[in-house]
C-alpha cells in the first residue's frame, strides 16, 4: 500500500476492515470500501487495462465510471463468470479473482500492442474500405478482428440469472445526491410531496465528497443528510444508476440486485456534469487523469495520486484541485493555465504561496512517457491565435497529470425526457433551452457552478416540481447566471503530428481521424460519429462527445449550435443482461386436463399460448406411428380429443340474430332453435379470418365456436361493432370458463348414451343438433358436429368440472382412446377440411377455398361483402385444392409451403400435408392457378432442390358424401 | 386428496392438503390448510398464499341485469368497480352498466340461489358461467408480492374498490380487503392462467419468505367444523 | 412507457392496451365506387397532426376514442365513443 494516505475526512474506506484479492494473477490488499482502481492505484498498479483498438496501457481516468479504461472480468476459473465489470464502480470483495478484458498474454505484456505499430493501414473507417477480397478469407479476418478488438469474453456455460423486477412510484424523482439534489428533494418533500433521490455512487454528497473538501463544505454535507433524515417522505438509494427515462416519466433504475421501473411524476436532473479531458499526444499514458479523478483518489479513497504533478487548469476548480493534492504531500510542479488571465486572485495567491510555479497562457504539448506511465510533459505558450507556439516550451519532469479544462454536463436524462438544448457562450457549455411539463434540473447540469447558487437552484428546482404537483405556489426565481471566468475552454485540443492525441479513448479515436472522415464528406455531426465511432464505445461518449462537437464546429468553420449534438438514448451505462431479463413472466394457458394429459403420455406441445397434447406416447411406438394409430382408432372404434382450447362466446339479446348476420357471411335469422351451423367471416378486405360453430340455443341466444388462436381478437372485435352499430346485442367471452372435449368415431354414441339422459339416437339427436343435457350428472352443452368426419359429439362444461366429466368418458368404455393434436388435423385433412391460417392467408377469400356456399345470399350486409363484390369482378388467381402423390417415394414427399412452380413461376404452395394416414396414401391440400383445379391435373412441386410430381384430386379424400359423420 | 366432488381447482394438483372442507351444495372440495394451521395463519400474517378457486360464482349481464338484481333484494352498488355483500357473505362486484359478478361465501348459497332464478330465459337477463381461479394474497407483505407483478400503484388503491389490470403479464382483477384482520388482495384471473400465475405468485411468495396457506386462514369459523 | 387515461379505468400504462386503428366511417357500400371502396379499406393517412383513434383496454375490455398528436406522442384525451368528444371524463391533465 505504498500510496495510501493517512486517514481523510470523510473517506470511503473502513481501514478496519482488510480485503485481499487478486489481479492479472498478483495478490493485492485493499479495504473495504475501495474500488478496483482504487485499490490498484494504491498499491502502485499503473497499467489497469489495454484499449480497445490499439492496445494501448491505461491508468485510471475518471475514477467516476465516466470512461471505460479499468475494464475486467472475472478470472476463467471462477464460476459464475462476469465480464465487462468496471473498475471504478467494481467494489473489492475477498477471494476475488479479476484479469482485465480483451488482452493476450495479460495487460502488463499484452501481445495485441504490436497492432498500434499498423496505424497507418488502419485509419478511421478502414474496416469500411478493407477485407473484401479475397472472399474466402473474410471467415479468417473477422474472426482475428473479434480476438483482437473487443470487450469481455462470455461464459457460454454459464447458468442463466434471474433478478426480480420491481414497480415503484414517486411523486419527484432526484437523480443525484449532491448539493443541488438534495437540496431539490428537501425541498419538495418539505412541500409534501413523495420523494427520491438515487446517486450512482455508494455515498451521497456528489461533488462535495471530493471537491473543496474542507470543513465547511463537510459541514453543508452533514446538515443536507441530517435534514434528509428528518423527512420520512424522503427515500434515498446510493449505488443505483438511472439507466433511462421514458415516455411519461417511466424510468429504469439499475442496483446490483435488480431493475425498478419506477413511475416519477415529475423530474429534477442534478446530476452534474462531466469534467472533460484535454486533447494532447499522449493524453491517455496511466498518470494522466482528469483533476476530479484526482480528488477523488485522496478525498474518497485516501490514495496519493501520483508523486509530482503538473496540473492543466482552464478554470478555478484546476487551482483547487492543484491546492489539494500539495496539501497531501504531492508535489505540484507547476499548473499550466491556459487562461490568458481572470483566474480568482484568491487561489492564485494561495497557489503561489504553496511554491507552485503557474504558467499562464500555457498548454500540454506533449506528455512523454517512462516504462509504462507519464514520467514527463512539455508545456508550450498558447499563440493569440490557439496555436500552441512549440519554440516557447519547458520540459517539467512528473509522474501525474491532472487536467481541470471543463465540463459536459450529464443532460442525457433530461434529453430522453424531451428537453432540448443550446449553447452557452458565457460558460462553454450546452444548457436547456426548451421547458418541458415536469421535467426540472438544477446545478451543474445547468451551468450553475458556485455552490451557494448551487443549492439554491436545488431548491428552486424541488419547489417547482412540488408546485406542479398543487403541493405549494411556484417559485419565481430563475436559475443564477454563471459569474466569472467560464468554467470550460471552449477548445482544449490540440493537432499533433504523431496523432496519439486521443479524442475517445474506448475507440482510440484520435484528432486526425476526425480530420480524415471529414475530407471524405462526413461532415454532419451523426454521419461523422458512425463513420469515427467516437462515442459508441462503452462510456457512450461521456468523455468524448463534446470535445467531437468542438472539432466538427470548427472543421466546418460554424458554431457549435449549428453543428449540433447527437441524440441520447438509454442506457446511461452498461446494464447486465440478468436484470434487463429479470423474471421471466411467459403465461401459458392451460386446459383443465392438462396434468391428465401429462399423465396418461401426452406429449405436450405450445399452441400460440395453450399446452395441448400433440400426440399420446405409446411403449414402441414412434410419433409418426402413434398419430396415425389415434387416427384409425376414431375411425374404427372412438377416441377423444380436449378441445378447451376453442374460443367460446355467447351472443345474446334481441339484436343477437341480426348481429350475427352481419358479422358473418351466413345467414343466421332463420336459423332454428337448438341447431348448429357453420360460420365463416371475414375482414373489410373480403379475406378470412374466423370460422367455427354457431349454435342457436334460444330465439335471442347463439353460442358460438371460434378457432384458438383468433378467439380473444375476434370478440374485441365483435365488441366494436356492437357498439358502432348501436345493436341491443350483449356478448360474453367464456373461451376459459368451459372446458370441451370432442368425442368421435362409429362408438361414440354407444360410449356417450351411457352417461347422459338425453336421447342420442340418430332420429332425436341428428347431425348439426346443439341440446344442453346433463352428462355424468353435470350440465353440459352438446353438438353433433363433423370436424373429423365421423359420428360424434362435442362436450363443454363449465371448467371446474370438465376432468371430471374427461375422465366418467374414459371410464365408461375401455374402448375410448385420447387423441392429440396432430390426429385430429390429419382427420380433417383427410375430409379436406381447411384450419384458417393454416390453409388460408392473410390474402384468402372464401371463393379460393371453396367456400362460396358459407356465402348467404341476398344478405343486406356482412363485413367484407363489398369488397368480395369488387373480386367478384375479377379472375380468381389461385383455388384450394387437394393433392395425392401416387408415384413419389416417401422420402421426397414435400412438407407444409413447400412450392408448386410452372417453369420458373411460382404456381402456387402446400398449405397441409400428411405423409401417413389412415388412407394409406399421402394427401395434402394446396393452392394452384384456377385453370389447373380439374381432378386429374399434374402439378410439379419442388422439394428441397428436386421436382415431384402431385396429381389433383377431388375433395374430400375421405367418405365423399360425408355419410360417416351424420349417421 | 382423495376428492369425489366434480369441481376441482385449476391448480389442484400444485396443492396437496391436509385438512379440507367440502362444501356440499357447490359439490367441491376447499382446502383449509396444506399442514400446521395455527403456523399457517402465523404465516398469512407477513405473507401468505391460499387458493380459493372453487368457490362458486357467478356472472350476470345484459341490459336489465341491474333492475333484476334489484327485484332480488341484491345489495347492487351503484358505481361501476365498487363491492358489496349478500347477508350470507359472498360478495356482489360491478363490473361495467350491465354487469355483475358474483362469487359466493363459502358458507354462503347466494350462487346456487340466483342460478336457479334464471334457469328460465328472463328477458335481458343473461347468466355467465365463470370459472375464474381466486388467488388471495395476504399479509403485511402482501403489497411486494403485487410490486413485482403489476404496474398499478397500489398505494393509490381503495379497499373493496375493484381493479382490473394485468399481473404477471395476466389479465387480472385486483380486489384489495380486509378479511378478519388480515389485510389483503384477492385475485380473480380467466383458470386457463391459473397455473402459470400460481407458479409465478408461488416463486415470488416463497423468495420474498412466504408460503402457500389454506383457507381456513381467512374463513376461521370453516376450521372449527373439520 | 407511457400513459393512457382510460375512461372507465383512468390512467393506466400503454401495455395494458391494444391499438385498434384511426377512427374511420364506413361509407355507405351502396354510394361508392369501387375505387372509392378500395380507398377506404386499404390507404391510410400519415399526415402529421391530432389524429382520432381506437384504443381497448384489455383486462375490462373497454373499447375508447383517444385523440393524440402523433407528432409529439402526447394523448390530448380519451372517451368512450358513445358519450362522445364532449365528455371530459378521461381529458388528461
Amino acid at each position: 500500500m505504498t500510496d495510501r494516505l493517512p486517514p481523510q475526512p470523510g473517506e470511503w474506506i473502513e481501514r478496519q476492515r482488510t480485503v485481499r484479492f487478486r489481479f492479472e494473477g498478483r495478490e493485492y490488499t485493499g479495504y473495504a470500501g475501495d474500488t478496483l482502481s482504487s485499490a490498484l492505484w494504491a498499491a502502485g498498479v499503473r497499467v489497469l487495462g489495454r484499449s480497445f483498438k490499439y492496445h494501448r496501457p491505461r491508468g485510471v481516468y475518471s475514477m467516476a465510471n465516466h470512461d471505460v479504461a479499468v475494464m475486467v472480468e472475472d478470472a476463467m476459473h471462477v464460476k459464475a463468470r462476469r465480464t465487462n465489470l468496471r473498475g471504478d464502480v467494481l467494489k473489492i470483495e475477498d477471494g476475488m479473482d479479476l484479469v482485465a478484458c480483451n488482452t493476450k498474454g495479460g495487460v502488463d505484456k499484452d501481445r495485441w500492442r504490436i497492432t498500434e505499430k499498423f496505424k497507418a493501414f488502419m485509419p478511421v473507417g478502414f474496416y469500411y474500405k478493407a477485407f473484401y477480397s479475397p472472399r474466402a478469407l473474410f471467415p479468417i479476418h473477422e474472426r482475428m478482428m473479434r480476438k483482437i478488438a473487443g470487450l469481455g469474453t462470455m461464459d457460454r456455460a454459464g447458468e442463466a440469472e434471474s433478478t426480480p423486477k420491481r414497480y415503484d412510484f414517486c411523486d419527484v424523482l432526484v437523480v443525484g445526491a449532491g448539493p443541488s439534489g438534495l437540496s431539490a428533494a428537501i425541498a419538495a418533500a418539505e412541500a409534501g410531496a413523495k420523494v427520491l433521490v438515487v446517486d450512482d455512487q455508494p455515498h451521497i454528497g456528489g461533488s462535495l465528497s471530493y471537491q473543496g473538501a474542507g470543513d465547511r463544505t463537510r459541514q453543508f454535507l452533514a446538515d443536507l443528510a441530517q435534514r434528509c433524515d428528518a423527512l420520512s417522505n424522503l427515500e434515498i438509494r446510493t449505488s443505483t444508476e438511472v439507466s433511462g427515462c421514458y415516455g411519461d416519466l417511466w424510468v429504469s433504475l439499475v442496483d446490483s440486485q435488480k431493475l425498478t421501473k419506477l413511475r416519477a411524476r415529475t423530474l429534477i436532473v442534478a446530476a452534474g456534469a462531466y469534467e472533460q479531458p484535454a486533447v494532447f499526444h499522449n493524453n491517455d499514458l496511466p498518470g494522466v487523469m482528469l483533476a476530479t479523478a484526482a480528488q477523488r483518489l485522496v478525498h474518497q479513497f485516501a490514495v496519493k495520486p501520483c508523486r509530482r504533478a503538473v496540473v492543466v487548469a482552464a478554470n478555478d476548480t484546476g487551482y483547487q484541485a492543484a491546492l489539494d493534492l500539495h496539501h497531501v504531500g504531492v508535489e505540484v510542479a507547476a499548473i499550466a493555465d491556459m487562461r490568458a488571465d481572470g483566474q480568482d486572485a484568491a487561489l492564485q495567491k494561495s497557489v503561489l504561496d504553496a511554491g507552485i510555479a503557474i504558467h499562464q497562457g500555457h498548454v500540454i504539448y506533449e506528455a512523454h512517457r517512462g516504462d509504462v506511465a507519464v514520467d514527463s510533459v512539455t508545456l508550450c505558450a498558447l499563440g493569440r491565435d490557439g496555436v500552441p507556439d512549440t519554440a516557447r516550451s519547458v520540459s517539467v519532469d512528473c509522474d501525474g497529470v491532472m487536467l481541470s479544462v471543463g465540463w459536459m454536463p450529464t443532460n442525457g436524462l433530461l434529453h430522453q425526457a424531451g428537453v432540448r438544448f443550446g449553447y452557452d457562450d458565457g460558460i462553454e457549455q450546452i444548457v436547456p433551452n426548451t421547458i418541458v411539463a415536469g421535467v426540472f434540473a438544477a446545478g451543474r447540469v445547468v451551468g450553475v457552478f458556485d455552490l451557494a447558487s448551487r443549492m439554491a437552484d436545488g431548491q428552486r428546482a424541488g419547489r417547482a416540481a412540488a408546485a406542479h404537483l398543487g403541493l405549494c405556489e411556484a417559485p419565481g426565481d430563475r436559475s443564477p447566471s454563471h459569474a466569472g471566468s467560464s468554467p470550460s475552454h471552449p477548445y482544449p485540443i490540440l493537432k499533433h503530428p504523431h496523432k496519439q492525441n486521443f479524442v475517445d479513448f474506448d475507440e482510440d479515436v484520435h484528432l486526425s481521424d476526425f480530420h480524415n472522415a471529414h475530407q471524405e464528406g462526413y461532415d454532419n455531426i451523426e454521419l461523422l460519429k458512425r463513420y469515427t465511432t467516437v462515442g459508441m464505445g462503452a462510456s457512450q461518449g461521456k468523455l468524448s462527445n463534446m470535445n467531437a462537437v468542438r472539432i466538427l464546429a470548427r472543421l466546418n468553420e460554424k458554431t457549435i449550435p449549428e453543428t449540433g449534438t447527437t441524440t441520447s438514448r438509454p442506457f446511461q451505462h452498461p446494464v447486465p443482461f440478468s436484470h434487463l431479463a429479470g423474471r421471466r413472466f411467459h403465461p401459458m394457458r392451460h386446459t383443465p386436463m392438462h396434468d391428465w394429459h401429462r399423465d396418461n403420455g401426452g406429449h405436450m406441445m405450445f399452441a400460440g399460448t395453450w399446452y395441448r397434447p400433440e400426440y399420446y406416447m405409446r411403449d414402441g411406438i414412434d410419433r409418426a406411428q402413434a398419430i396415425v394409430g389415434e387416427a384409425t382408432h376414431v375411425r374404427s372404434a372412438v377416441g377423444m380429443i380436449d378441445v378447451s382450447t376453442l374460443g367460446k362466446l355467447e351472443v345474446c339479446g334481441p339484436d343477437a340474430a341480426a348481429f350475427l348476420e352481419r358479422i358473418y357471411t351466413g345467414r343466421f335469422a332463420q336459423h332454428a332453435v337448438g341447431r348448429c351451423r357453420y360460420g365463416l367471416a371475414c375482414d373489410e378486405s373480403g379475406v378470412i379470418i374466423e370460422d367455427g360453430i354457431i349454435a342457436r340455443t334460444a330465439d335471442d341466444h347463439f353460442y358460438v365456436t371460434a378457432t384458438s388462436s383468433g378467439a380473444a381478437a375476434f370478440y374485441r372485435e365483435m365488441q366494436r361493432f356492437a357498439m358502432i352499430w348501436g345493436m341491443n346485442v350483449t356478448l360474453i367471452n367464456v373461451t376459459g370458463h368451459l372446458g370441451a372435449m370432442s368425442l368421435a368415431g362409429p362408438d361414440s354414441r354407444r360410449v356417450l348414451q351411457t352417461l347422459t339422459g338425453a336421447d342420442l339416437s340418430a332420429e332425436a339427436f341428428e347431425y348439426l343438433k346443439f341440446e344442453t343435457a346433463e352428462v355424468a350428472g353435470v350440465r353440459a352443452r352438446l353438438m353433433r358436429v363433423g370436424f373429423v368426419g365421423e359420428l360424434g359429439y362435442e362436450i363443454h362444461v363449465p371448467a371446474s368440472q370438465a376432468l371430471y366429466v374427461w375422465n366418467k368418458v374414459m371410464e365408461a368404455d375401455a374402448t375410448v382412446r385420447p387423441f392429440g393434436v396432430e390426429a385430429q388435423r390429419l382427420l380433417r385433412l383427410e375430409k379436406g377440411h381447411i384450419i384458417v391460417s393454416q390453409d388460408t392467408d392473410a390474402l384468402t377469400t372464401p371463393a379460393e377455398a371453396s367456400l362460396g356456399w358459407a356465402l348467404g345470399k341476398d344478405k343486406p350486409y356482412f363485413i367484407g361483402q363489398r369488397s368480395l363484390r369488387v373480386l367478384d369482378q375479377h379472375p380468381q388467381s389461385r383455388r384450394l385444392v387437394g393433392l395425392t402423390f401416387p408415384d413419389v417415394p416417401a422420402r421426397r414427399l414435400p412438407l407444409e409451403n413447400h412450392l408448386i412452380l410452372e417453369g420458373d413461376e411460382i404456381a402456387g404452395r402446400i398449405t397441409s400435408v400428411a405423409h401417413r394416414t389412415t388412407l394409406d396414401q399421402p394427401i395434402a391440400l394446396a393452392y394452384v392457378p384456377p385453370q389447373r383445379t380439374e381432378p386429374g391435373t399434374k402439378v410439379q412441386v419442388r422439394v428441397n432442390g428436386r421436382m415431384i410430381e402431385a396429381v389433383v384430386t377431388s375433395l374430400p379424400f375421405f367418405d365423399p358424401e360425408a355419410e360417416r359423420q351424420k349417421v | 386428496m382423495a376428492d369425489a366432488s366434480t369441481r376441482r381447482s385449476p391448480i389442484r394438483r400444485q396443492v396437496e392438503a391436509d385438512h379440507t372442507h367440502v362444501l356440499g351444495a357447490a359439490d367441491a372440495v376447499l382446502v383449509l390448510h396444506l399442514s400446521d394451521a395455527s403456523a399457517e395463519r402465523d404465516a398469512a400474517r407477513t405473507l401468505g398464499l391460499i387458493d380459493l378457486s372453487v368457490l362458486p360464482k357467478l356472472g350476470i349481464k345484459g341490459p336489465s341485469a341491474e333492475a333484476w338484481l334489484g327485484e332480488q333484494s341484491a345489495p347492487v352498488p351503484t358505481d361501476i368497480y365498487d363491492v358489496t355483500s349478500f347477508d350470507d357473505g359472498s360478495c356482489l362486484v360491478r363490473l361495467g352498466d350491465d354487469e355483475f359478478f358474483i362469487e359466493q361465501h363459502p358458507a354462503g348459497s347466494r350462487v346456487g340461489g340466483l342460478t336457479s332464478l334464471l334457469s328460465s330465459p328472463v328477458s335481458g337477463v343473461y347468466p355467465v358461467w365463470r370459472e375464474d381461479a381466486t388467488f388471495v394474497l395476504t399479509g403485511a407483505s402482501a403489497g411486494e408480492v403485487l410490486a413485482q407483478t403489476c404496474g398499478v400503484d397500489m398505494d393509490q388503491a381503495v379497499l373493496e374498490r375493484l381493479i382490473m389490470t394485468r399481473v404477471a403479464g395476466v389479465s387480472c382483477s385486483i380486489l384489495p380487503q380486509m378479511l378478519g384482520e388480515l389485510s389483503c388482495y384477492r385475485l380473480w384471473l380467466d383458470p386457463s392462467f391459473a397455473a402459470s400465475m400460481w407458479e409465478t405468485l408461488t416463486e415470488i411468495v416463497v423468495e420474498l419468505g412466504g408460503c402457500a396457506v389454506g383457507a381456513g386462514c381467512v374463513y376461521p369459523e370453516l376450521s372449527a367444523d373439520s | 412507457m407511457k400513459i393512457i387515461h382510460c375512461p372507465v379505468n383512468g390512467p393506466r400504462p400503454l401495455q395494458e392496451f391494444h391499438y385498434g386503428g384511426e377512427v374511420r366511417d364506413e361509407p355507405d357500400a351502396g354510394a361508392v365506387s369501387d375505387e372509392q371502396w378500395a380507398d377506404y379499406v386499404f390507404s391510410r393517412s400519415g399526415e402529421p397532426g391530432v389524429k382520432v383513434e381506437w384504443w381497448y383496454h384489455i383486462a375490462s375490455g373497454t373499447w375508447f376514442i383517444a385523440e393524440r398528436d402523433i407528432v409529439s406522442d402526447e394523448f390530448i384525451r380519451t372517451y368512450l365513443y358513445t358519450d362522445g368528444p364532449s365528455a371530459t371524463a378521461g381529458s388528461n391533465p
